[in-house]
């Protein structure tokens, strides 16, 4: 393939990256302090239609984004309620933030714009351009990176997914930790939702996070629950779902036409490899799950 | 240390009249003692005896229920344990509070991260300020070299906690302590995880830190240690104050008794003389190792024969539990990691291959030490709980899925069981839960014992229960044996081993130190053992 | 507390959550501008109205049973299955396979049952690969059965459209299976697909009851639940109870993937699991993990699940969304009520 549509596939396999990288440091954050996040689908989608109904309605862009952070933020401090201080499974109360975007957006979707196909179709000059994102992107994971290796809080939120005990016998409250963890998370998660609307695309369509939070989730994994690393793995994810939409019906050599949809579950294969010990070791934060 | 202080009484700490209670059991009742400024002063007693819980209260876990802590001479201004450390008081934890994966650095700072040691008063700041204040690695990684130099500790900062020695993460909690300027330190069993080479250094740790002038709190249940490194000492049992004493004054053998008590003997129950038969159970100098750790066993050998009760002494965490797994479930008796040496026969067969659910079809009665953890369910009917273990004996049908428990049969049984052992109410459709612990324990008993096993294995048989039922739990044991049975019995009890025992092992940091057949049985010598002396 | 009251707090507890669910459905579609007795109105004159109607429900029940019984004999020790919608997809797509591909001569009751064991068996194997990275390595089994949503979304949908498309169809399906597998349908319903397999699903309940109640693995699956330290006293292996579970849950979801196949769209094709392998989740958590919980759980979902896919034609101020909204929330009144109601008590 010529140079030009070599860099054009990676131009493109990064901006579908960008909103992945922001929701698996979303995850990022909330994992290392013990909560698990499977969420983030819920999340993004929030963020996707909040922002694209604000960016409608203000006729501006970056504040259809900063609402998407902000929604994003008081969803997160929901899920908070339900498992730090209810206590409830985090798993099944995960499972509730995705089911609720998927059957409430819509609802709400229809009653403002009358369809539940989507907000309307916003105008170039209510959208950013399509290299934020990736900007943002990058721009965050050196900032996480930085807070969890030179930081008290950072510090403190690791441990609080490791060995709480150790907080508790220096004086620090792990729970305040995680409070703060789930906030994060789902402001990052709001962030990616809101730029996958009004920067990738044209505004909120339905569903159309389209798994994509489950897929950061197993990036995060990957990487081993590490900034960098993760950013490697939703990296991959992108890419190969890039390729496969360029391969479909494309021979290389010596392998034959590439099935579109083997490529798409290759980054699933390797994370299932992963957890289950098959290559190298996953360790997952010590409390992860055990929070509640 | 100095013997002028000697001569200061200056009450660092005092309890007065500290009781505590949870619920309706008392863990601590009545307690008064003193702590002297600059003393070395050891709190012993058996596992149960209230020290842990005395010391949290101490640290600022709990609160006294009644009576106060007071604080050179003022009720203790702190409620927390962060108010503790603010006045210089400090405690290292038997079970370390150190993150497995963060590195011995971060572990140390953690909670003062930018706190240098000029400015340590206060120990930590809320959360947002937290956030982007930067942790001031290299001054403290300075300080905590000097302090380093100064106690002769060798530490590898950057190192993961979980690589370090045991003895390592000691001095890691112990530095932090000092970093943050504590007089006044507590520690918790600090030698039950050192293997004797880090107890060696440990002791000489303790004594320089007495040199610079740190008052010094050990719990322990080793009276050489006390002997060794401590100046005065307080005895708790039961939760009780026995004595507070300093140690020039009193030998090992007074501590031992101070410690465990003398009892008269309860009702000597009839005893038949018994020639042990064959063995059941043989263990041929067996040891579970792992380099770089505390052996879990160290050269175990003993044997259960028939018509004989094996008594196994020692205050808890001694290694009776690896012992009871080894004998219950031989195959995953060893954790990840350790080496298995040695040999195990049950029933005249190599047992190390064995399955928990292969022992279980042996003829063999287990009663585990955590009646309402292990050995039933709380919340389910006599009638199930009596399936538990046993349920093969009334499964009928051929093959999976066609096999279903005959519970008409179960229950035509349990009926007779229930009678024999005198479990109140005799409902076989009460729920297990509402029992009173003896009636519970009774139970237990009569499931694992009705069958007539060839051998029995039981752990704290007696917890919990009611002296009535004690009796009666006490006569069937003594009627298996005659019956036939071999009986591993592990108990913490000392009078009760004495009294229902042929023989009694005592162990001691995972090793049988002393052994005593029935004409040999000497209250205070076994006693000694407990405590690890004459090893 | 007894066995009697913790059934009575457990059935109070699922119809709380009900009330709750429908009351805030009730009062969204308030908000959209919408009567609440007119989309109760609706939503019940859509799931009864017609015999064809009716024969919906009775599918659609059958199927949710199935999926239903998926989550909660895993959760019955403790284990979450996630994976319903891949495992029903490999379901189906065995019961397609052999459908389109085996011989025509076999007799009915063969040709169905062979379909049936195919997809069971495979939809067990699907599931067992999660289950058994929980049991045997640890591994957490929720991320693991996501993993295997999306890789067996990917594998059957390349097979769909590569090797095993109609030859006949350009739609991502398979063949359409032969005429021996196509299950019969009660004439009663107008041709809705309601069939001999709602009944299946039924026995299933019953059988899964059975199971704990009165077998041996019951007995263990109870144990484990209850207290894996008295299990291993018991010489009950924790790890090998966990498997089995989670494995025959999945299997569960086999059996609703042949319904899909056999009883409603005559072939395999894509996304054909359609959602139903995932609400199986609300249902078995309505139904509070018991057998006869979650069929009447499913029962319930069922009508909610048609009666709503009329109201985006009877409405135009709320649609079909709406019932998912309900779901979510009768999940969400599950989870909280019991934790609310605990730290009420401790206030009072």
């Amino acid at each position: 393939m010529a140079l030009i549509e070599i860099s054009e596939l990676f131009l493109s396999g990064l901006r579908f990256s960008a909103p992945l990288i922001l929701a698996a440091m979303a995850g990022l954050y909330s994992e290392r302090s013990g909560v698990v996040q499977l969420a983030l689908e819920g999340f993004m989608l929030f963020g996707a239609f909040v922002a694209g109904t604000a960016a409608y309605y203000t006729s501006d862009g970056p504040a259809g984004i900063m609402a998407a952070v902000l929604f994003g933020a008081l969803a997160g401090i929901f899920y908070g309620f339900l498992v730090i201080k209810l206590r409830a499974d985090q798993i099944v109360a995960g499972t509730v933030i995705n089911m609720l975007a998927w059957g409430g957006i819509p609802v709400v979707c229809k009653n403002l714009f009358d369809s539940t196909a989507g907000t309307p179709t916003l105008e170039l000059s209510q959208r950013l351009p399509s290299w934020f994102p990736i900007v943002i992107a990058f721009a965050v994971v050196l900032i996480t990176a930085w807070i969890f290796k030179q930081t008290a809080f950072g510090l403190r939120l690791s441990v609080a997914g490791e060995k709480p005990e150790a907080l508790e016998a220096v004086g620090v409250n792990p729970r305040n930790l995680r409070w703060a963890a789930v906030m994060i998370a789902g402001a990052l998660a709001g962030l990616a939702g809101g730029l996958l609307s009004v920067c990738l695309s044209a505004g909120y369509s339905r569903n159309m996070t389209a798994g994509r939070g489950f897929m950061a989730l197993a990036a995060l994994i990957l990487g081993k629950w590490k900034p960098w690393p993760a950013f490697l793995g939703c990296l991959l994810f992108g890419f190969c779902e890039v390729v496969q939409l360029k391969a479909q019906g494309v021979a290389i050599p010596f392998v034959g036409v590439l099935p579109g949809q083997l490529i798409q579950v290759v980054p699933y294969v390797v994370t299932l490899a992963l957890i289950a010990g098959l290559v190298g070791v996953s360790r997952a934060p010590a409390k992860l799950g055990h929070s509640s | 240390m100095p013997s002028t202080l000697l001569n200061s009484i200056n009450p660092l700490i005092e309890f007065r009249n500290v009781s505590k209670q949870f619920g309706s059991l008392f863990a601590n009742k009545d307690m008064s003692f003193r702590v002297r400024e600059g003393a070395v002063h050891a709190i012993i007693g058996e596992n149960g005896a209230g020290k842990t819980t005395a010391m949290r209260m101490l640290f600022g876990f709990e609160e006294p229920s009644f009576g106060d802590i007071l604080f050179k001479g003022e009720i203790k201004p702190w409620h927390s344990p962060r108010g503790a450390l603010s006045h210089r008081v400090g405690m290292v934890h038997q079970h370390f509070m150190l993150s497995p994966v963060h590195s011995a650095l971060d572990n140390v700072l953690l909670g003062r991260e930018f706190l240098l040691r000029s400015k340590s008063k206060g120990s930590g700041i809320k959360l947002f300020g937290s956030v982007l204040s930067r942790i001031q690695r290299e001054k403290i990684h300075a300080e905590l070299e000097a302090l380093c130099q100064k106690m002769g500790f060798l530490i590898p900062w950057h190192e993961s906690v979980e690589n370090l020695p045991v003895g390592i993460q000691q001095q890691l909690e112990i530095i932090k302590l000092l970093h943050a300027g504590v007089d006044l330190m507590i520690f918790d069993e600090p030698t039950a995880v050192l293997a004797p080479i880090e107890t060696q250094k440990f002791i000489q740790m303790l004594k320089t830190l007495n040199q610079e002038g740190k008052t010094i709190l050990i719990i322990t249940h080793k009276l050489q240690e006390v002997k060794d490194v401590a100046d005065e000492f307080t005895v708790l049992r039961k939760g009780r104050v026995v004595a507070t004493k300093k140690c020039a004054d009193v030998s090992i053998q007074e501590m031992a008794d101070l410690m465990i008590g003398r009892h008269v003997s309860l009702n000597p129950m009839p005893r038949v003389a018994c020639t042990p038969g064959q063995a059941v159970v043989e263990i041929e100098n067996l040891s579970i190792t792992r380099a770089g750790k505390k052996n879990k066993l160290t050269n175990i050998s003993m044997t259960v024969a028939r018509n004989q009760i094996v008594g196994i002494a020692g205050v808890e965490g001694s290694g009776q539990n690896e012992l009871l797994k080894l004998i219950c479930m031989p195959k995953s008796s060893k954790p990840p990691g350790y080496r298995l040496t040695g040999k195990l026969s049950l029933f005249g067969k190599p047992g190390l291959k064995f399955s928990a659910t292969k022992v279980r079809r042996k003829s063999i009665g287990i009663v585990p030490s955590d009646r309402l953890r292990e050995a039933v369910l709380a919340d389910e009917s006599i009638l199930e709980n009596d399936l538990l273990g046993h349920d093969h004996e009334f499964t009928k049908g051929l093959f999976f899925p066609f096999k279903w428990i005959d519970r008409g049969a179960a229950r035509e049984r349990i009926t007779g069981e229930l009678r024999d052992f005198d479990v109140r109410p005799e409902n076989p459709d009460h729920i297990l839960g509402q029992l009173s612990g003896g009636n519970q324990q009774k139970f237990v008993m009569a499931r694992e014992l009705s069958r007539h096993p060839e051998l029995i294995v039981c752990a704290q048989p007696t917890r919990g229960v009611d002296v009535g039922s004690i009796e009666q739990i006490h006569a069937e044991i003594l009627k298996r044996r005659e019956n036939g049975a071999g009986i591993l019995l592990i108990s913490s009890q000392l009078e009760e081993l004495m009294a229902l025992a042929d023989v009694i092992h005592v162990m001691f940091e995972g090793r049988m130190v002393a052994s005593f057949e029935r004409s040999e049985f000497d209250e205070a010598r076994i006693g000694v053992a407990m405590g690890g002396g004459g090893a | 507390m007894t066995g009697w009251s913790r059934f009575v707090s457990e059935i109070l507890l699922a119809a709380l959550a009900l009330v709750i669910g429908l009351s805030l459905g009730g009062w969204l579609a308030y908000a959209a501008g919408e009567s609440p007795w007119r989309v109760i109105e609706i939503i019940v004159t859509g799931a009864f109205g017609s015999g064809y109607d009716r024969g919906m429900v009775i599918y659609f029940a059958g199927i949710l049973i199935a999926t239903g019984l998926a989550v909660a004999l895993p959760f019955q020790v403790g284990v979450f299955n996630i994976g319903g919608e891949g495992q029903t997809l490999m379901g189906a797509l065995a019961a397609g396979v052999i459908g389109a591909y085996a011989p025509e001569s076999w007799p009915h009751w063969a040709a169905v049952s062979a379909a049936f064991v195919g997809a069971v068996l495979t939809a067990g194997l699907w599931g067992s690969i999660a289950g058994g990275i929980r049991a045997f390595r640890g591994g957490h089994e929720v991320i693991g059965s996501i993993m295997l949503n999306f890789i067996a979304a990917g594998i059957t949908g390349w097979l769909v459209v590569g090797k095993l498309q109609a030859p006949d169809s350009q739609n991502p399906e398979m063949k359409v299976i032969g005429e021996v597998f196509k299950l019969h349908r009660f004439g009663a319903y107008n041709g809705a697909p309601a069939t001999t397999a709602a009944l299946v699903a039924l026995i299933m309940a019953f059988l899964f009851w059975l199971v704990l109640e009165k077998t041996p693995a019951g007995l263990r699956i109870k144990t484990v639940r209850q207290s894996p330290d008295a299990a291993v006293v018991a010489g009950y292996d924790p790890a090998k109870v966990r498997f089995w579970a989670f494995t025959s849950g999945a299997a569960m979801c086999g059996l609703a993937g042949a319904v899909m196949v056999l009883g409603e769209s005559w072939r395999f094709r894509l996304e054909i699991s359609d959602g139903f392998g995932f609400l199986g989740i609300p249902v078995a958590l309505l139904g509070r993990g018991r057998p006869l919980g979650v069929v009447v759980s499913a029962i319930l979902f069922a009508v909610l699940h048609h009666g709503a896919s009329s109201l985006d034609i009877e409405s135009t101020k709320v649609g079909r969304d709406l019932a998912q909204v309900i779901e979510a929330v009768v999940v969400l009144s599950v989870i909280s009520l019991p934790p609310m109601v605990r730290g009420l008590r401790k206030w009072l």
